[in-house]
């Protein structure tokens, strides 16, 4: 466990001393910010027109929904495209520039240094994420009504996702040398986890409704609003998990090499 | 009492599919000795190296360090091993304390114990000045005073160097020797190199590789002594080449005659002979009694070099 913090130490150090983590967090944080604006004039927009039809119904606008679960939805979708630049260095970098041979021959287990690379990376991603939690404050700053179960469920849901994205990220990058073919692998296999789910919408195929159960943005979907089911937290555990065991074989097999 | 060796390596072979890079290598190291694993490139003295250090693990066979199974107690034994990889991959954006105080953590040291190791190192080492640099900054030649002391950290009982003077000039060359020579002091150095000069000065003994195996081992002096066969001479005379070649090459005993160094009015050769004793007063007096003027005839040392190359054509 010591040799896990002091090399996650390490690591999360080492990050910082790079210009690109300040790069992400900023960039990722306007990008973010500007869906919660878009959202939340489109939801003030849509309730002034809604009272202005004469006659219309009483509808109850509910503001966790159509502005806190729809920007986590949108969010994670960024996270995806965020997360291989968070990971492409983890193993890749160490692979071209030698280290990792020293590294793995210190007295440290293989699962151990993965572990070091998931979490530190995982915490990059936790800060990326984390100022999102300043919007509902500023919403309830404002006099609006939200549902703060649903937003942590949202949140923590999203922390699930990212593990995903951060365990698929480090197998890719313990493959190849090369940070940005890991980046542009890692992305694809992503991208590819996230449009099985909408083969159904486009194809007429009878499996497209089976593969759907596979795809790491439908299982958000009802996280996102808030409905905790554990098919999904499952899911993100064991595709994390699958990942994760990925990378130790990937390690592994360095002794089949020449 | 036996002592037991800090290594001890039985019959490991390393394959990669079919191609064999180390077939059945079996040696010992001790306290307080250098190893040279001399070779050409190709031979396998990295694949070597990178078995002895744990990066990858035989196919047969199996090592001990300080009696820890590699195969069965790795972390054990990786804990009693510093090792240099060729090239000397360091973190380049990590500060030269800073790196040194990470890998301390990571072999385990406590927190007064590596301040003290540190700060041992940085004084041994010369490292005192640049302590603070960010490690991409550095030359080479600290560099490789960085790679060592982080090699050297915790006092490990096996220090395993690959190719650990490649790429230096000279001086840097000299001053790394040197420390290599001392830290056998405390540790069982392994060295690799396809540098016989390094080998004769600082190994105690000399494993030769070849395709994957060892094809001869001793001391350098027992190398010399064990493997060369006949003696060489250098041959300084003025007088006409053709004759002078025609009457070297009449002596009894004399197996070859080469054309070294050529001035104005005067020529230098290797002569090779058999091993008998009485060659060289044959050759002088049947070089001045031909009427050749002799100007030099000294017995060369048969370098290892000579021996090196003879076994790997063999």
């Amino acid at each position: 466990m010591k040799r896990i913090w002091i090399l996650y130490a390490q690591e999360v150090k080492n990050t910082f001393h790079s210009l690109i983590a300040y790069i992400i967090l900023a960039v990722f944080m306007a990008i973010s910010s500007y869906f919660f604006v878009a959202l939340v004039s489109s939801f003030s927009v849509l309730s002034q027109q809604w009272k202005s039809v004469p006659n219309a119904p009483q509808v109850a606008f509910n503001l966790t929904e159509m502005v806190l679960s729809a920007l986590f939805v949108n969010v994670a979708c960024l996270a995806l495209f965020f997360s291989p630049i968070l990971t492409m260095r983890s193993f890749s970098e160490e692979k071209r520039s030698g280290t990792l041979e020293l590294l793995l021959t210190f007295p440290i287990r293989d699962h151990e240094v993965i572990f070091a690379k998931f979490f530190s990376n995982l915490t990059l991603y936790f800060l990326m994420i984390l100022p999102l939690l300043l919007f509902p404050f500023l919403i309830r700053c404002v006099g609006g009504y939200f549902e703060w179960g649903a937003v942590l469920t949202g949140f923590v849901g999203l922390i699930l996702l990212g593990a995903c994205f951060i365990a698929c990220g480090n197998f890719v990058s313990s493959l190849t040398g090369n940070q940005v073919i890991s980046s542009i692998l890692s992305f694809g296999i992503l991208i590819i986890l996230w449009m099985i789910g909408m083969l159904e919408t486009f194809s007429d195929i009878p499996q497209a409704h089976w593969l759907t159960n596979f795809s790491i943005m439908e299982h958000y979907k009802s996280l996102a609003k808030g409905i905790v089911d554990l098919k999904d937290i499952a899911y993100y555990v064991f595709l994390t998990a699958f990942f994760l065991y990925a990378t130790q074989l990937s390690l592994e097999s360095r002794t089949l090499k020449r | 009492m036996t002592i037991a060796p800090v290594l001890k390596v039985r019959n490991i072979v390393k394959e990669f599919g079919a191609f064999k890079a180390v077939s059945g290598l079996t040696f010992d190291a001790g306290q307080n000795e250098i190893v040279g694993l001399l070779g050409p490139n190709g031979a396998g003295k990295t694949t070597t190296l990178r078995m002895l250090s744990g990066f990858i693990s035989a196919t047969q066979g199996d090592i001990w360090v300080m009696g820890h199974s590699m195969r069965e107690r790795s972390l054990e034994a990786r804990r009693q091993i510093g090792y240099l990889p060729e090239n000397v991959p360091l973190y380049r954006e990590m500060r030269v304390r800073e790196f040194l105080n990470f890998v301390g953590g990571i072999r385990g040291l406590g927190r007064k114990e590596l301040a003290a190791d540190v700060n041992r190192l940085l004084d041994y080492l010369s490292l005192g000045l640049v302590q603070k640099k960010l490690i991409g900054t550095l030359s080479k030649g600290f560099r490789q005073r960085v790679g060592l002391a982080q090699a050297m950290i915790g006092s490990p009982k096996l220090i395993l160097l690959d190719e650990p003077t490649s790429g230096l000039d000279p001086e840097q060359t000299v001053e790394i020797r040197s420390l290599i020579a001392h830290i056998k002091e405390n540790s069982c150095v392994i060295m690799s190199t396809h540098l016989l000069s390094e080998v004769e000065r600082i190994a105690d003994r000399v494993l030769i590789m070849n395709d994957g195996a060892i094809v001869a081992s001793g001391s350098p002096e027992d190398l010399n002594h064990r493997l060369a066969v006949g003696r060489s001479f250098r041959v300084g005379v003025r007088g006409n080449e053709t004759k002078i070649i025609e009457v070297l090459e009449s002596i009894p005993g004399v197996i070859s005659v080469q054309k070294d160094i050529e001035t104005n009015d005067s020529f230098y050769f290797r002569v090779q002979t058999k091993g008998d004793g009485e060659v060289q007063p044959k050759m002088a007096v049947k070089l001045i009694g031909d009427g050749i003027e002799l100007l030099e005839l000294t017995e060369e040392d048969v370098r290892l070099e000579e021996i090196f190359l003879k076994l790997v054509k063999s």
